[in-house]
């Protein structure tokens, strides 16, 4: 990695009584980085965070901050400052104390002006000037979220630790939530660590992203690498949508493979990815993005997929088609824009058979056993 | 209209057996105490009349004024001593005991001796403290003493242990309940912040428990205010306390309208304590939302 490592982890690990919640841990992350833990509950996503913050210790392994072990260090002793999920603003306080209440701490006491000044300043960043002398209860969740960003940010730490910022707020605060994110570490510089569930807030506000899973870090990339070459099923489908289809390795030459579906057609000329060892007769998993599959003629080249339409769903701008494939047993989902529906402006009816086509490209193969 | 009938019907209903209870036995008693304090008496009569010479005598009389302020010194010391023990007990119950199961154990082990009659809860004190009670022979078995000494029971101090362990649990119950409800991510917010342990206690937990300490405090104060039994058991002379002369009053120097005007002065200070309290809860009350 080009930039310097800010906050590193080394073969960190964290149990529970039986249960191990993360697997010798590595990760470094670069300063002015925005890089987002991604994965479903229990997959040791939140631990790390906490790892990180200080709020539980670890069991093996060293966490290292600008450089300097820290380990062994509680929270307070940490630079490092953390947006809780549900804010925990104090109730006692107005959001001006709140605010404030980094820099009036004993080992960071500053003076008056000066607080005074950045609390300002802060509150200011995150567009709650008038607010300053209301109680936490009077805000609403989207202005908690902001003070609670504001007192995070108030004493510039080196890096944010973010616990699903946002996933208190309604759909539509939530967007306008990512932009403002988005927006604030571009401008204040400052490492941002990210978890999350959601993977299209990860795709939209991560420079990198480390789907996790059972306590170890399954890919980590940025948002493009992670959709278009997940490392396994289980990132193809948790990252965006994927068509997983069970299907028998059928040899390769060179760089490029050839599966056989059940039903026996082909598709050729996939590109497979470094060490995966597939043998001919091996079961094997293709992924396709729906996006992906395409009606009409069909580029040489290209594979065709025959399909049954199930169903329809009208989602606005565009169509979605539940289809069962020739030769796949799981159901597929296709994406369908409503401009580009089909050349007489119809769109396919439940029960009627069309073709796709698909790029070798668009096409990626994994061994069965790694089961999503 | 009729079913304005209806529901005027099933008020009363609902209502009229607690209302007939409230007047008879609450209201009109204390009406009838607050009139009998300006009655006169005539031995053995006490006649109707409206003076203030029982309060007069109350406030004038040593005897009486001694007594009603050391009720209020040995109220506040067992609110305090239970204050200073309550918290930490309660704070260690919240916050120190990590599994849940040990933690309802140990907290109903604080609150069972409640179960057990007051009467016999005080009574102990006087075996543990009399002069060939637990106390004294654990000192003879220490060597530490040759004779049982007689210092322990009857007195003042044996009052205040013995109110304190009675009415602890009083404390204990809303501390905990207040504590319980800080949620744990505050205390980790300001650690995030940079306030270490203590800083965290005097400025997150203690601030966010002011209604649970306020409300034992109250609920202590009241109980020891009041008490008659633990004056009787291991007081003594020196141990008289309010209750005991008021019941004298009725009892034993038949004044009723003497007794009367301490009775209603006891409410009074009470009201007082009371109103203190909810201003006190008032402020440090905070909603968690």
């Amino acid at each position: 990695m080009a930039l310097q490592p800010i906050v590193t982890l080394e073969n960190v690990a964290k149990s529970y009584g039986t249960f191990t919640a993360l697997h010798d841990i590595n990760l470094e992350i670069g300063a002015g980085e925005f890089v987002t833990l991604l994965g479903p509950s229990g997959c040791g996503k939140t631990t790390t965070l906490r790892l990180i913050g200080g709020f539980e210790s670890t069991d093996r392994g060293k966490i290292t901050l600008d450089g300097s072990d820290v380990t062994q260090e509680p929270p307070y002793r940490r630079d490092i400052n953390t947006v809780f999920q549900d804010y925990a603003l104090f109730p006692h306080m107005t959001v001006a104390e709140n605010v404030g209440y980094g820099l009036t701490v004993r080992a960071n006491r500053r003076p008056k002006d000066e607080r005074v000044r950045r609390v300002g300043e802060a509150l200011a960043l995150v567009g709650l000037s008038d607010k300053a002398d209301r109680m936490p209860q009077q805000l609403s969740g989207g202005q908690r979220q902001r003070v609670a960003m504001a007192r995070a940010l108030v004493r510039q730490p080196k890096v944010l630790l973010l616990d699903e910022p946002l996933s208190a707020l309604d759909v539509k605060l939530r967007e306008a939530m990512q932009v403002e994110l988005k927006h604030l570490h571009q401008k204040l510089g400052i490492t941002f660590l990210m978890v999350t569930h959601d993977q299209e807030e990860a795709l939209v506000l991560s420079d990198r992203i480390a789907v996790m899973k059972g306590g170890r870090i399954a890919q980590i990339g940025s948002p493009s690498e992670l959709y278009d070459r997940p490392a396994s099923p289980y990132v193809a489908d948790f990252i965006g949508a994927a068509n997983l289809i069970a299907c028998r390795f059928a040899g390769r030459d060179a760089s490029h493979a050839r599966v056989r579906l059940a039903d026996g057609s082909l598709i050729a000329g996939i590109e497979v990815q470094p060490g995966r060892s597939l043998a001919e007769g091996n079961a094997a998993l293709i992924a396709i993005r729906p996006e992906r599959m395409q009606m009409g003629p069909a580029p040489a080249g290209n594979s065709v997929l025959g399909a049954t339409v199930i169903n329809q769903l009208f989602h606005g701008g565009r169509f979605q088609l539940e289809l069962r494939l020739d030769g796949a047993t799981a159901p597929a989902f296709v994406e369908i824009p409503r401009n580009t529906v089909a050349a007489d402006g119809s769109v396919p009816q439940t029960g009627s058979r069309i073709q796709f086509h698909v790029a070798p490209d668009d096409v990626l193969v994994y061994p069965a056993e790694e089961g999503a | 209209m009729k079913a304005r009938t209806r529901q005027a019907a099933g008020f009363w209903l609902l209502f009229s057996i607690p209302l007939a209870w409230t007047l008879v036995f609450l209201i009109l008693p204390y009406a009838a105490m607050a009139m009998m304090s300006f009655w006169s008496r005539q031995f053995p009569l006490f006649l109707p009349d409206f003076q203030f010479g029982n309060y007069i005598q109350l406030f004038s009389d040593a005897q009486y004024t001694t007594v009603i302020l050391r009720t209020l010194k040995i109220a506040a010391l067992v609110t305090f001593y239970s204050v200073a023990l309550g918290f930490p007990l309660a704070y260690f119950l919240v916050f120190t005991i990590r599994s849940q199961k040990l933690r309802t154990i140990l907290y109903m082990c604080v609150v069972v001796p409640l179960w057990v009659s007051y009467l016999l809860r005080a009574y102990t004190w006087k075996i543990i403290l009399g002069t060939d009670g637990a106390l004294n022979s654990a000192l003879l078995w220490l060597g530490l003493i040759d004779q049982p000494l007689d210092i322990f029971l009857y007195n003042q101090a044996a009052m205040v242990i013995t109110l304190t362990y009675i009415f602890i649990p009083f404390m204990v119950m809303p501390i905990f309940t207040a504590l319980e409800r800080i949620p744990p991510a505050l205390i980790e917010a300001s650690q995030d912040l940079g306030a270490g342990p203590f800083e965290t206690f005097f400025r997150v937990i203690l601030p966010l428990s002011t209604a649970g300490v306020v409300a034992g405090a109250t609920m202590t104060f009241c109980l020891s205010f009041g008490d008659f039994v633990a004056p009787v058991l291991v007081g003594g002379p020196s141990g008289t306390m309010v209750a005991t002369v008021l019941q004298s009053q009725f009892g034993a120097a038949l004044n009723w309208p003497l007794g009367s005007a301490l009775a209603v002065i006891i409410f009074t200070l009470v009201l007082i304590v009371l109103q203190v309290s909810s201003k006190l809860d008032r402020a440090g009350r905070v909603s968690m939302g």
